[in-house]
C-alpha cells in the first residue's frame, strides 16, 4: 500500500506517493529525479548512493525513504547553489579528482560532511572519512588533495 | 536497482507500542534500527520481513548517559558514530570507542546502532548472497535447509558472528535489558549469544533489546580492541580481540578479561588466557601464554571471504599479544 | 613535459565534463529513461554446464505487468563475437556454459515485477558434466563447451623467432620459474546497462555505458540478422571500463529483442552481482619462463609458455594471447624468443580484455624472474634492465620497431628519484624496494577496420563542434579532443563541444582499447582541427592581404605574422567566412592511422602492430610486517616513457589509478570461484578494491621526449604503467623479507609460508 509522503531534499518539499519498502534511492532517483545519487553496489559496500540526511552521510540505497521525513536531505544537485558549485564541487575539479565520475557525487558528499564537522581534519581523517567510497580510476590521490586543499581555508 | 521485497512500516513512539506491535506480528515483523544488516539481508532475500518495526522514533531508546557511580547506560539506538565520539565512552571505555570506530565505513557508522551490531546476524559466503546465486546449491542450514557448504556433515550452522561491539562491551561486564510487552529482563551480554550459527542470539520474537549497561569504570583499567580485515574499511572482521586489564598498585595484574571476535557463533571469552595473566605482571612472557590461549580457543572455519581459517586463527594470537603489549605500556 | 609554444598542450586541464559530473548533471545509461518503458531482467543458468530443453515461461506472461519473456531460440541471426575467427555468443545461451550464463530475459512495467517473473520461469535442463580447470580442460575426454574447439583450445598461438635453443646454449645462467596471476575483474564503478527504442521501421536506438558503440552495433546486427542501418548505439558518460566494456553483452541482445516483442523502450541495468559474475574478468594465467642470460647480463634467449583460463566463451582470446606473447619482447632486446601459448575454454565466468590485455600476466612472471636472474649473477636489477633496455630505432625479432624508447632514461631517472642504491637491501628494515620495466602498443593493428576520424564544424561565433567515434569512459579523450582542438584554432577549450560517440553523427571508430586513442583520434582531430584552420587561414588571408602561410591563431583571434595589431576576432573570421565568396562552411575532416603498421604474419606472427610504443619503469617501496605477513605500499616512483603530455592532470590520474589497481591485483583483489565454478564473491564486500587505506602515493618523474608519430608527439599511458606495478611490489617484498611470492595474490598468509619455509631451509 502506498504512502504519501513529504521529503525535504534540496530545501524544497517533494510530496511523493511510494510504496514503504522504497529506499530513499529508489524515491530520489525514479519518484523525484535527482539521479545524482547512483548505485554502484545496492548493498551498502561502495557510497556511490551516498546523501546527506542533516547533514551526516548516508547511505540511501540502505535507508527507507519513510525514515527520513522531516529531515533535511542534501543530494549532489543541492551542492549547487545559485548556479554556483560549493567549494567542494570545486576542489574536486580543479584537482584532478574527477575521472568517470560515478562515484563523484558520494566522494563529494562525504567529503563535504567530514569537513562541515571537522574543518582541519588531517590526511588521515580525509582517508579515513572517505574509505567508505570506492573509486576505481583516480586511485584517491588527487580526491584526497582536493580535500585536503580546503581544511582551513575557512 | 537492488530491490527490497514488498514489507510494511511501522514507526511506534514509544517502546511499548513496539513491543505491542512486535507481539501481535510474531516471526513475520523484524525490527529496524540502522537498517545496515536488516536490509542488505532483505535485498538478498536472506529474510523476508512482511513488517518492519522503526524504532528510529522512539527517544527511550536513544542517548548516552554516563555517571562515575552508575557507570554508562548507552540507548540500543544510539549510533556507531556517536559512541565513537562520545567524550565518556572515549575516556572511559575505550575498547568501545576503538569498536566503534572499526565498523564498516563512515557511512555505516552514522547509520548503524549499538543495538543494531549486538543483534548482527551471523554471516557466511553461502548464505550472505543473492537468492538467484543460491539457487546454485542445496538450501543451507542457515536458509532452513539442511546441509552445510562449510561444514560438510554439520548438524548445526557455522556461520560467523562479527560484530565488533559485543565483545567490547563484553570485556566491561557489560548487560542488556530486554524488554516485551510482558515486561523485562536483564542479560549478561555474554550470556545473550546462543552458539549456533542459525540464531546467534537468544532474543525472542517480540523482545525488544533496549538498552546497555556498563558498570563504573574501575582504577587503573586499560582497554582496547584489535581486529583483523583485509582493508581498513567496508570489510567485516576475520577476527577481533578485545582486553580488559586491571592492575593493581603494584603493577600486577587483578582482573583481565579477553574476548575473542569473527571466530565462532559468537563473542568468545577466553578465561584460560584471563587466568594465565590474573595475579602476574603483565609481562612478555605471560602475554605470550595469555596469547596462545586465545588461539586455541579460537576455531574458525572457511566461512569468510579474504583469510583462511589457519591464518585467521594465527591472527587472534597476533592481535591478542598486540593488544595485551599496548596495554602493558 | 610542457612547452612555451604551446597554448592549450602540456597544460594541465580538467576534463571538459568535470563540472556536469562534480554536479551530478552527467546523465549515465541507468538515469535515462523513455515514456513507456519496461523494465528487463536476466535469467542465468544455476548449472556450470547444462543444455536448455525447454522454457515454461506461461505463469511468468500471465503475471500481471509482464510483457514478454525471450530465450535464445528468439535469437534467429548469427553467433557474435569481437573476432571473425572466434564468433561464440549468441546472447541468450541454449547451452549454458557457465554458472549466471543468461538464458532468458523477461521485460515487464517495473523492477519489481519482472524479477518476480524470473521466478516464474520454469526451465528444464540437461545437466551436463563441467570442467573448471584450464589443464583438466585440455585433456582428451574433457567435457567439450563448443563443439567448433577440440579439447576447449581456443586460441594457440606459438611464435618462434631466431634460435631459442641456440640462445639458451651460449647462456651462462637459465632459469625455469612458474607463475601464476589471479582471474580479477575489472570492477566498474558504474555496472553496465543498456536502454533500447525500437520504432516502427525497424530501427533500434540503444543508449549503452560501452567503450565501443561499433562494436555494440555490429554484434547486435549479427545476432539479431537486421543490417547496421537498423541499429544506432549512442554512448552517454560512462562509469569506467577499464576494458570490460568493450564487447557486447547479452543484455544488448536480451533488451533488444524485447524491445522489439513489446514495440516499447526497454532498459536493462546489471545488479553488481551481474557486474561482477556475468560480464568479463581478467585470465587467470599459469606462466612458465626459461630465460638465458649471459655473465654480463645480457638475455641471449627467453622460452614463456602460457595457459590462460578462457572461462565459457572466448572473447578476445586470440588477440590476447598474441598480446601476452608479443609484450614479452617490448622492454628489453631479446634475441631469441620462443613462445606457446592457449587459451581454454572452462565452465566460468567469461575471461576477456582487461587494462593490459594479457601483458600483465608475463610481465609479472618475466620481471620477477629478472630479479632472480640477477641475484643469481650478482647483479643489481636496474643495471640489468638497463643492460637490455630496448632503444630508439630498434627492431625486434618478432618485427616491432620503436620510434621513440626512453626507456634506459626511465631506468635511470626514477632510480634516482627514489634513492634505489641507498634503499636496497636493507632487510634489518623490512623495507624493501623494487622495481619493474615493461612496454605497451599505442593501439594495436586490427585485421578489419582500424583507423578513427574527426569531424570538426564551426559555429558563426566561433564555437566548434568535434564529433568523434572515440569513446571517454572517463579516462578523458572528450577532453584531449578539445585541447588539441583549442590548441590548433587558438580558442580556449571552453569553446570547444566534443559529441562522442554515435554510431550515426560521428565517424566509425574501433573504440576505447588496445590504448589507441590518443594515438588514433588524437591525430584525426589534430588533422581535421588543421584543415579548420587552413580553411580559414586562406580566408583571413584574403582579408588582411598576407600569406596564408603567416596567418596565426591565438587568443581567439587570427593575426598576421609579425603584426600583432593586425588580427580578426576568430568568431568574425568564421562568420564573413560563411559568406566569403559564393558562401562556404568551414568543416575539418581528419582521419588517421599510423602508415608503419604490419600486421602480423599469420603464421609466423612477424610484423609491426603499433605505430609507437610506451615504456615504463615502475619502483616500489613497501614494509613488511614480518609477524603478520600483511604488506605496506610505502611509495611508487614512475619514469614513464607516454612521449609529449598533453594534459599532465590526466596523465597524473592515469598513473595513481595505475599504481592504485595494481596495489589491488598484487594484494586484495581476485574473482574466487566455487566448487560448482560459480563465483562466491561477486559483490564490492568480497571482491575487495582497495579504499584510500590502502593506497601509495605515486612520484612521477619526467623522461618522455615527444614521438614522431603520436599527436604532438604523445604516447599511451592508460594500460602500460599498470602491467608494472605488480611485478614491482612482489620485488620490492622480496628486496623487504628474502621471499618471492609467485603465486598471486600475495596474502599475509603466503608471506608467512614463505618466510617460515626460509627460516626451516636455512636452519637445515
Amino acid at each position: 500500500m502506498k504512502r504519501e509522503l513529504e521529503l525535504n531534499v534540496n530545501d524544497e518539499l517533494w510530496e511523493v506517493n511510494v510504496e514503504p519498502h522504497k529506499t530513499l534511492l529508489e524515491v530520489l532517483r525514479e519518484d523525484i529525479g535527482f539521479t545524482g545519487a547512483k548505485e554502484g553496489c545496492g548493498l551498502g559496500a561502495c557510497g556511490t548512493c551516498t546523501v546527506l540526511v542533516e547533514g551526516a552521510p548516508l547511505l540511501s540505497c540502505l535507508t527507507l525513504a519513510l525514515e527520513v521525513q522531516h529531515k533535511r536531505i542534501t543530494t549532489i544537485e543541492g551542492l549547487v547553489e545559485g548556479g554556483r558549485p560549493d567549494p567542494v564541487q570545486k576542489a574536486f575539479i580543479e584537482h584532478g579528482a574527477i575521472q568517470c565520475g560515478f562515484c563523484t557525487p558520494g566522494n563529494i558528499l562525504s567529503a563535504k560532511a567530514l569537513l562541515d564537522r571537522n574543518p582541519r581534519a588531517s590526511r588521515e581523517e580525509i582517508e579515513e572519512a572517505l574509505a567508505g567510497n570506492l573509486c576505481r580510476c583516480t586511485g584517491y590521490q588527487k580526491i584526497v588533495e582536493a580535500v585536503e586543499s580546503l581544511v582551513g581555508s575557512e | 536497482m537492488i530491490r527490497l521485497p514488498k514489507m510494511d512500516h511501522a514507526a511506534p513512539s514509544t517502546l511499548i507500542d513496539a513491543c505491542s506491535l512486535m507481539r501481535e506480528q510474531g516471526e513475520k515483523a523484524r525490527l529496524l534500527g540502522g537498517g545496515t544488516d536488516l536490509l542488505v539481508a532483505s535485498k538478498l532475500r536472506n529474510v523476508k520481513p512482511s513488517l518492519v518495526v522503526s524504532l528510529g522514533g522512539i527517544p527511550e531508546l536513544r542517548g548516552i548517559r554516563f555517571d562515575e557511580k552508575e557507570g554508562l547506560r548507552i540507548g540500543a539506538m544510539t549510533t556507531l558514530n556517536e559512541l565513537r565520539y562520545d567524550p565518556n565512552v572515549v575516556g572511559h571505555y575505550p575498547a568501545l570507542a576503538e569498536a566503534a570506530a572499526s565498523v564498516g565505513t563512515t557511512q555505516l557508522q552514522y547509520m548503524g546502532t549499538l543495538g543494531g551490531n549486538l543483534c548482527l546476524d551471523t554471516r557466511c559466503m553461502y548464505y550472505n548472497q543473492s537468492e538467484p546465486w543460491r539457487k546454485s546449491r542445496a538450501v543451507c542450514l542457515k536458509m532452513g535447509g539442511d546441509v552445510c557448504h562449510v561444514v560438510p556433515k554439520a548438524k548445526k550452522c557455522y556461520a560467523v558472528f562479527s560484530g565488533d561491539m559485543a565483545p567490547a562491551l563484553i570485556v566491561y561486564e557489560a548487560q542488556v535489558k530486554l524488554v516485551d510487552s510482558a515486561g523485562q529482563r536483564t542479560v549478561n551480554l555474554k550470556d545473550l549469544y546462543t552458539g549456533d550459527g542459525k540464531s546467534p542470539n537468544q532474543i525472542k520474537p517480540g523482545e525488544i533489546l533496549s538498552d546497555v549497561t556498563i558498570p563504573p569504570p574501575v582504577e587503573k583499567q586499560g582497554s582496547t580492541y584489535l581486529k583483523y580485515r583485509v582493508r581498513g574499511s567496508i570489510d567485516f572482521p576475520l577476527a577481533g580481540v578485545a582486553v580488559r586489564v586491571t592492575l593493581k598498585d603494584s603493577g600486577i595484574c587483578q582482573d583481565c578479561r579477553i574476548v575473542l571476535n569473527a571466530v565462532s557463533f559468537g563473542p568468545v571469552p577466553v578465561p584460560d588466557a584471563e587466568n594465565v595473566l590474573k595475579g602476574r605482571e603483565l609481562k612478555e612472557d605471560f602475554i605470550d601464554q595469555a596469547a596462545e590461549q586465545a588461539t586455541k580457543a579460537a576455531h574458525p572455519v572457511a566461512n569468510a571471504i579474504g583469510a583462511t581459517p589457519s591464518y585467521r586463527r594465527k591472527m587472534i594470537g597476533i592481535l591478542t599479544r598486540r593488544a595485551l603489549m599496548s596495554l602493558a605500556n | 613535459m610542457g612547452s612555451e609554444t604551446y597554448s592549450q598542450v602540456g597544460k594541465a586541464q580538467p576534463q571538459i565534463d568535470a563540472l556536469a559530473k562534480a554536479t551530478g548533471q552527467a546523465k549515465y545509461t541507468a538515469d535515462f529513461n523513455l515514456p513507456r518503458m519496461l523494465v528487463g531482467k536476466l535469467l542465468g543458468s544455476p548449472h556450470p554446464h547444462a543444455r536448455v530443453l525447454s522454457v515454461d515461461a506461461s505463469k511468468a506472461i500471465a503475471l500481471k505487468g509482464v510483457k514478454a519473456v525471450v530465450t535464445g531460440r528468439d535469437v534467429l541471426g548469427k553467433k557474435y563475437g569481437m573476432f571473425k575467427s572466434r564468433r561464440d555468443e549468441t546472447g541468450l545461451a541454449l547451452k549454458a556454459r557457465y554458472v549466471g550464463d543468461p538464458v532468458a530475459a523477461v521485460a515487464a512495467v517495473d523492477e519489481e515485477t519482472a524479477l518476480e517473473a524470473l521466478d516464474l520461469i520454469s526451465i528444464e535442463y540437461d545437466v551436463l558434466p563441467a570442467v573448471f580447470d584450464p589443464e583438466e580442460a585440455m585433456k582428451e575426454g574433457a567435457p567439450q563447451l563448443h563443439d567448433e574447439y577440440e579439447r576447449n583450445v581456443v586460441a594457440d598461438t606459438h611464435y618462434d623467432f631466431g634460435d631459442a635453443d641456440a640462445g639458451f646454449k651460449e647462456s651462462d645462467h637459465i632459469r625455469e620459474d612458474h607463475f601464476f596471476m589471479q582471474p580479477n575483474s575489472h570492477g566498474c564503478m558504474e555496472p553496465r546497462g543498456v536502454l533500447v527504442d525500437y520504432d516502427i521501421t525497424g530501427k533500434f536506438t540503444m543508449w549503452t555505458s560501452t567503450q565501443s558503440p561499433f562494436h555494440v552495433r555490429r554484434d547486435t546486427s549479427r545476432a539479431l540478422g537486421i543490417p547496421l542501418s537498423k541499429v544506432r548505439i549512442i554512448k552517454p558518460h560512462v562509469g569506467g571500463g577499464f576494458g570490460g566494456k568493450i564487447e557486447t553483452h547479452p543484455m544488448h541482445i536480451a533488451a533488444a529483442l524485447l524491445a522489439m516483442k513489446t514495440a516499447r523502450p526497454v532498459q536493462i541495468i546489471l545488479s553488481r552481482e551481474e557486474e561482477i559474475s556475468i560480464t568479463r574478468i581478467r585470465a587467470a594465467m599459469q606462466i612458465h619462463v626459461k630465460t638465458g642470460v649471459r655473465k654480463d647480463g645480457a638475455i641471449m634467449a627467453q622460452y614463456v609458455k602460457i595457459i590462460a583460463d578462457s572461462g565459457a566463451y572466448s572473447s578476445t582470446s586470440i588477440m590476447m594471447m598474441y598480446n601476452a606473447g608479443l609484450s614479452c619482447m617490448i622492454p628489453y632486446r631479446i634475441p631469441n624468443f620462443k613462445y606457446d601459448g592457449y587459451q581454454v575454454y572452462t565452465n566460468k565466468a567469461v575471461s576477456g580484455p582487461f587494462r593490459g590485455h594479457g601483458a600483465n600476466q608475463p610481465r609479472f612472471a618475466v620481471e620477477s624472474q629478472l630479479d632472480m636472474i640477477a641475484e643469481d649473477i650478482n647483479m643489481d636489477p636496474a643495471a640489468l634492465r638497463l643492460r637490455n633496455a630496448s632503444q630508439t630505432g630498434d627492431t625486434t625479432i618478432s618485427g616491432l620497431n620503436f620510434v621513440s624508447c626512453e626507456l634506459s632514461r626511465a631506468i635511470e631517472e626514477s632510480t634516482k628519484k627514489a634513492e634505489w642504491d641507498k634503499k636496497r637491501g636493507r632487510k634489518e628494515t623490512n623495507r624493501g624496494i623494487g622495481m619493474a620495466c615493461g612496454g605497451f602498443v599505442c593501439g594495436a593493428r586490427g585485421a578489419g577496420h582500424t583507423a578513427s576520424g574527426t569531424n570538426i564544424h564551426v559555429n558563426e561565433d566561433g564555437g566548434v563542434t568535434v564529433l568523434s567515434g572515440a569513446s571517454d569512459i572517463g579516462q578523458g579523450c572528450n577532453s584531449m579532443m578539445a585541447q588539441i582542438t583549442a590548441e590548433e584554432l587558438g580558442i580556449p577549450v571552453s569553446d570547444v563541444t566534443v559529441i562522442a560517440a554515435d554510431t550515426e553523427t560521428t565517424p566509425i571508430d574501433p573504440g576505447t582499447f588496445s590504448s589507441r586513442v590518443t594515438f588514433y583520434s588524437g591525430n584525426a582531430t589534430l588533422i581535421a582541427a588543421r584543415q579548420v584552420k587552413s580553411q580559414l587561414a586562406e580566408i583571413a588571408a584574403t582579408l588582411m592581404e598576407a600569406s596564408a602561410d603567416d596567418i596565426l591563431f591565438r587568443d581567439k583571434k587570427v593575426f598576421v605574422k609579425g603584426s600583432p595589431d593586425r588580427f580578426i576576432p576568430f568568431g568574425e573570421l568564421v562568420k564573413r567566412a560563411e559568406g566569403f565568396g559564393h558562401g562556404r562552411l568551414i568543416i575539418g575532416q581528419g582521419q588517421w592511422a599510423p602508415t608503419n603498421t604490419q600486421f602480423p604474419d599469420r603464421k609466423t606472427k612477424w610484423g609491426n602492430v603499433s605505430g609507437s610504443y610506451s615504456f615504463s619503469t615502475q619502483i616500489a617501496e613497501v614494509e613488511v610486517d614480518r609477524e603478520t605477513g600483511q604488506v605496506k605500499v610505502l611509495d611508487v616512483t614512475i619514469g614513464d616513457d607516454c612521449g609529449q603530455v598533453i594534459n599532465p592532470m590526466s596523465v597524473e590520474g592515469q598513473a595513481e589509478g595505475s599504481v592504485y589497481m595494481g596495489i589491488g591485483h598484487a594484494f586484495l583483489e581476485q574473482t574466487i570461484f566455487g566448487d560448482n565454478g560459480q563465483m562466491m564473491n561477486p559483490s564490492f564486500l568480497d571482491f575487495k578494491m582497495a579504499t584510500p587505506l590502502e593506497c601509495a602515493p605515486a612520484t612521477m618523474v619526467e623522461v618522455g621526449k615527444p614521438d614522431p608519430i603520436g599527436p604532438y608527439g604523445a604516447k599511451e599511458i592508460g594500460e602500460g604503467l599498470l602491467i608494472t606495478s605488480v611485478p614491482a611490489i612482489v620485488n620490492a617484498i622480496y628486496d623487504a623479507v628474502g621471499v618471492r611470492i609467485k603465486e598471486l595474490p600475495v596474502t599475509p598468509e603466503k608471506i608467512l609460508d614463505a618466510l617460515e619455509k626460509k627460516e626451516t631451509e636455512g636452519k637445515s
